[in-house]
C-alpha cells in the first residue's frame, strides 16, 4: 500500500475535483444496488433491442454475437431475475429502514426524503428562471428533482416493464386469469416503455449526471461513494450545514452520508472511471443504434 | 425464367456431311480394304470400332473420333443388338454409297415421341434434337434415365443449354429427380404456356405425381381453388390476395433451388414468399415477437405456415382452418403446450392503427407514444436550455461555476 504518499485526485471524475476533504454521499448498499441496476439494465437493453429493431442492419450481427435468439432470450431473463432481486431487496431495505428509524416521517417527507414535494416544484421553477437569466440556480438539497425523478423512474420502469415482461415470459400461466388481448397490450407496453427507459438513461440521465459541462466527462460518486466538499457545495448546497456538523469527526468506517471520508485510492478511482467510461460508451453506442434504426426504418 | 441459349450440339437438324468429304473417305477405304462389306455390325466394327485405324484414314483426330463407335458402348445402349444400317440406311455396302444420308429420322420407330417433340419448344431452331438428350450411340434406355444416376445424367444434358436452371446441391431434387419428371420430356413448353406441365394450372398434377398428400390438401384449399378458378373465364381472385396469379406449388416452394425446412433461412424466406401476396399480414407479423425472432434467424418460432398450415389453408371463418375458432387453441398448443382458450385469443396480427378491430392495442400504442414523446420533449427542452444557459454564461464570462471546480482539461 502507498499510505504515505498522498493520492492525486483523478481529475476526470467530477466528484474528485475542487477542494477537499472528501465527504460520504452513498453507502455501500446504494452502490451495490446501482451496480446491479447497471449490469441488469445493459443486459436487458442489449438483448432486447435487436428484437425491437429486428430490421435494422445491426440487429442480425448483434444477435449472432449474443449467441442467437434463444441465447439472447436466456440472457434477457437473467437480466430480469437480477432486476427482480435488487428490486425486492430494495423494497425490503426501505421497509426495514422505515421500521428501524426513530423518525420514519423523515424518510417519507422533508429535506432528506426522496419523495417529491413542493420544494421540488419551486426548484424546478428556479431552474427554469435560471435558464432565462432571471435568477440564480436553485440550491438543491440532498436530492435534486432530477435525482428524485431518476429514482422513481426505476420503480415505474420495473413495475411496467417487469410486469409486462413477466406476462410475456409466462403467457400460458397468466392466460388462466387474463384475456388474450392483454398479451398484445403487454407486447406494446413492454417494448415502448423499455425504449423510453433506454432512451432516457442513455441521454437525459447521462447528460445530467456525467456529460453536462459542470461534470464532464464523468461523475463517479455513485461508484466511489464519496465526493469533495466543493462538489457537495455546488451540487447539494442545501446539505452543507449537515456536512459542517460532521466535519470534525474522524472518517466514518460505516460510510455514513455527510461524514468525512478518506480519499478514494488510486486503484478505486481508476476502476470507477473505467467502469463509468465503458457504461457511457456502450450506452451512447446503443443510442446511436436506436437513432439509426428509427431514422432509417 | 429460363433463357434458351444457342446450343452447340444439335444446333441444326441432322444433315448429310459434305458429299466431297464422304467421297474422299470412301476412296481411301476402297484402296485399303477387301471389297465386300455387309449390313452386319461386326463388319462395320472392323473400321468404325478402331480409333487407331480410323486415324490413319482421315485427316484429323477429331474426324476419326466422330466416326468411331465403340462396340461396348453401342452394345450397352438401348439400341444394343440393332444393326447399324437400321439407322444408317444406305451404308450397307462398301464402299459406302456417296449419296447416302448419315442417319434416319428417329421418328421412323419413335413416332409418338417425335410428334410430341414437334409440338414443343425444342423443335424450334436452336432447340434440342433427340441425340442432345438421349445420346447418339450410347442411347440411354427409359429405365436407366429414371434411376438416380440417370436423373443426374439428364440434368447434366439439359443444363448444357439451360445452365441457369441447374439445381444447387441444397435442392432436395438435385440428387435424384430428372428435369423430365417436372418438365414434359418431349413436348416441352415454356411455363407461361397453359399446356405446360409446370404452368400454374398444372403444377398440382405435376408435383402431385410424387407429392400426392400435399397436392390433395392444396387442391381444395384457398390457393388450390383460386388456381382452379383460373380455368373459369372472367373468374376473380378472392380478396386477401393482392397478386394477379394465385399460388400453386412453385410460388411458395420455388422451382430450381428449392428450400427444405432444415435449410438455414427457410422460415424467413417462406414468410417473404407469403408476404408477396399477403403484405399487411406480413407487416403485422414482422412487428410481433414471432416475426422479430424469425427475422433474426430463429428456426423455432412460429411463422405463417406453423399457424395457417402449409397445404390445406382455409380462411379463419372455415371450420377446416387451423386458425378457426374451433381449431385455434389446438394450433397454439403445438408449441405452447399449456395454452388456454384465453391464450388463443391473442391477436398475432394486431394492427395498432386499427381502432375498430384492435381497440386495446390501438390505445396502448397511442398512449405509449404520447408518453414517450411527452417525456423526451420535456427533458429534451430541459437539457437543451441547461446547455444554452451554460454556453451563454461562458461566452459572457459570467459563469457561476467556482474556479476550483472547473474542469481542468
Amino acid at each position: 500500500m502507498t499510505d504515505h504518499i498522498p493520492e492525486q485526485p483523478l481529475n476526470l471524475d467530477a466528484a474528485q475535483r475542487g477542494d477537499g476533504p472528501f465527504v460520504w454521499r452513498f453507502e455501500r448498499y446504494h452502490r451495490i444496488t446501482h451496480a446491479a441496476v447497471i449490469v441488469s439494465f445493459f443486459l436487458l437493453v442489449i438483448t432486447g433491442l435487436p428484437l425491437r429493431f429486428s430490421h435494422a442492419f445491426w440487429a442480425g450481427p448483434l444477435m449472432s454475437l449474443l449467441g442467437g435468439v434463444k441465447m439472447a432470450g436466456i440472457l434477457h431473463r437473467t437480466g430480469a431475475v437480477i432486476t427482480f432481486l435488487y428490486f425486492s431487496a430494495h423494497l425490503f431495505y426501505v421497509v426495514r429502514k422505515l421500521v428501524r428509524s426513530p423518525d420514519p416521517m423523515k424518510i417519507l417527507w422533508g429535506p432528506d426524503s426522496l419523495v417529491p414535494q413542493p420544494r421540488d416544484i419551486v426548484d424546478f421553477w428556479h431552474q427554469t428562471r435560471w435558464y432565462f437569466g432571471r435568477g440564480p440556480r436553485p440550491r438543491f438539497g440532498r436530492w435534486s428533482y432530477m435525482e428524485k425523478f431518476d429514482y422513481f423512474a426505476v420503480f415505474w420502469g420495473v413495475a411496467i416493464i417487469g410486469g409486462s415482461g413477466l406476462l410475456l415470459w409466462f403467457p400460458e400461466f397468466f392466460s388462466h386469469f387474463l384475456p388474450g388481448w392483454v398479451f398484445n397490450v403487454a407486447t406494446v407496453v413492454h417494448s415502448d416503455e423499455a425504449l423510453l427507459a433506454a432512451g432516457f438513461i442513455f441521454t437525459i440521465h447521462f447528460f445530467h449526471v456525467h456529460l453536462r459541462p459542470e461534470k464532464f466527462p464523468l461523475d463517479a460518486v455513485m461508484f466511489t461513494g464519496r465526493a469533495t466538499r466543493s462538489y457537495m457545495e455546488e451540487e447539494h448546497p442545501g446539505i452543507m450545514e449537515e456536512v459542517e456538523r460532521h466535519a470534525s469527526e474522524a472518517p466514518s468506517p460505516h460510510q455514513t452520508p455527510d461524514t468525512p471520508a478518506p480519499p478514494p485510492t488510486r486503484a478505486a478511482s481508476l476502476t470507477a472511471a473505467a467502469l463509468g467510461f465503458i457504461a457511457l460508451a456502450v450506452g451512447l453506442s446503443l443510442i446511436g443504434m436506436i437513432l439509426w434504426a428509427v431514422i432509417l426504418y | 425464367m429460363i433463357r434458351l441459349i444457342p446450343c452447340s450440339r444439335g444446333g441444326q437438324p441432322p444433315k448429310s456431311p459434305p458429299a466431297a468429304r464422304l467421297g474422299a473417305l470412301a476412296a481411301t477405304l476402297l484402296l485399303l480394304l477387301p471389297a465386300v462389306a455387309t449390313a452386319q455390325s461386326p463388319r462395320c466394327e472392323r473400321c468404325h470400332g478402331e480409333l487407331e485405324f480410323l486415324r490413319q484414314q482421315v485427316p484429323t483426330l477429331q474426324r476419326a473420333r466422330a466416326l468411331l463407335v465403340l462396340p461396348e458402348v453401342l452394345g450397352a445402349s438401348a439400341h444394343g443388338g440393332m444393326a447399324c444400317t437400321r439407322c444408317h440406311r444406305g451404308f450397307g455396302s462398301f464402299p459406302h454409297d456417296t449419296t447416302a444420308t448419315t442417319t434416319t429420322e428417329c421418328a421412323s420407330c419413335h413416332e409418338a415421341q417425335d410428334t410430341a417433340w414437334r409440338g414443343g419448344v425444342h423443335a424450334l431452331d436452336q432447340g434440342a434434337r433427340c441425340q442432345d438428350c438421349h445420346g447418339v450411340h450410347d442411347v440411354r434406355t427409359k429405365a436407366s434415365m429414371e434411376t438416380a444416376a440417370g436423373a443426374r445424367a439428364t440434368q447434366k444434358a439439359c443444363t448444357r443449354c439451360h445452365f441457369e436452371a441447374a439445381l444447387p446441391a441444397s435442392d432436395p431434387h438435385a440428387d435424384s429427380v430428372s428435369c423430365a419428371a417436372c418438365h414434359a420430356p418431349h413436348r416441352t413448353l415454356p411455363p407461361q404456356d397453359e399446356r405446360s406441365r409446370v404452368n400454374v394450372v398444372n403444377q398440382g398434377n405435376t408435383c402431385g405425381a410424387c407429392h400426392q398428400k400435399e397436392a390433395k390438401a392444396w387442391e381444395s384449399d384457398v390457393h388450390g381453388t383460386a388456381v382452379a378458378a383460373l380455368a373459369v373465364p372472367g373468374a376473380r381472385i378472392p380478396s386477401g390476395a393482392s397478386r394477379a396469379e394465385p399460388p400453386a406449388c412453385t410460388a411458395c416452394h420455388g422451382a430450381h433451388g428449392m428450400l427444405t425446412p432444415s435449410t438455414p433461412g427457410f422460415q424467413a424466406q417462406m414468410v417473404q414468399r407469403c408476404a408477396h401476396c399477403h403484405e399487411p399480414y406480413a407487416e403485422s407479423f414482422a412487428d410481433s415477437y414471432h416475426g422479430q425472432a424469425t427475422t433474426l434467424g430463429s428456426q423455432t418460432v412460429a411463422t405463417c405456415h406453423d399457424c395457417h398450415g402449409a397445404h390445406g389453408i382455409y380462411p379463419a371463418s372455415d371450420p377446416r382452418s387451423t386458425v378457426s375458432p374451433e381449431n385455434r387453441l389446438h394450433t397454439c398448443q403445438k408449441c405452447h403446450t399449456q395454452a388456454t382458450a384465453s391464450f388463443a385469443l391473442f391477436q398475432p396480427h394486431a394492427n395498432p392503427s386499427d381502432r375498430t378491430h384492435y381497440p386495446f392495442v390501438y390505445w396502448a400504442y397511442h398512449l405509449m407514444a404520447a408518453l414517450l414523446i411527452g417525456t423526451f420533449t420535456l427533458f429534451g427542452v430541459h437539457t437543451f436550455l441547461w446547455l444554452a444557459r451554460l454556453g451563454l454564461d461562458a461566452l459572457r464570462g459570467t459563469s457561476d461555476v467556482p474556479k476550483t471546480r472547473e474542469n481542468e482539461r
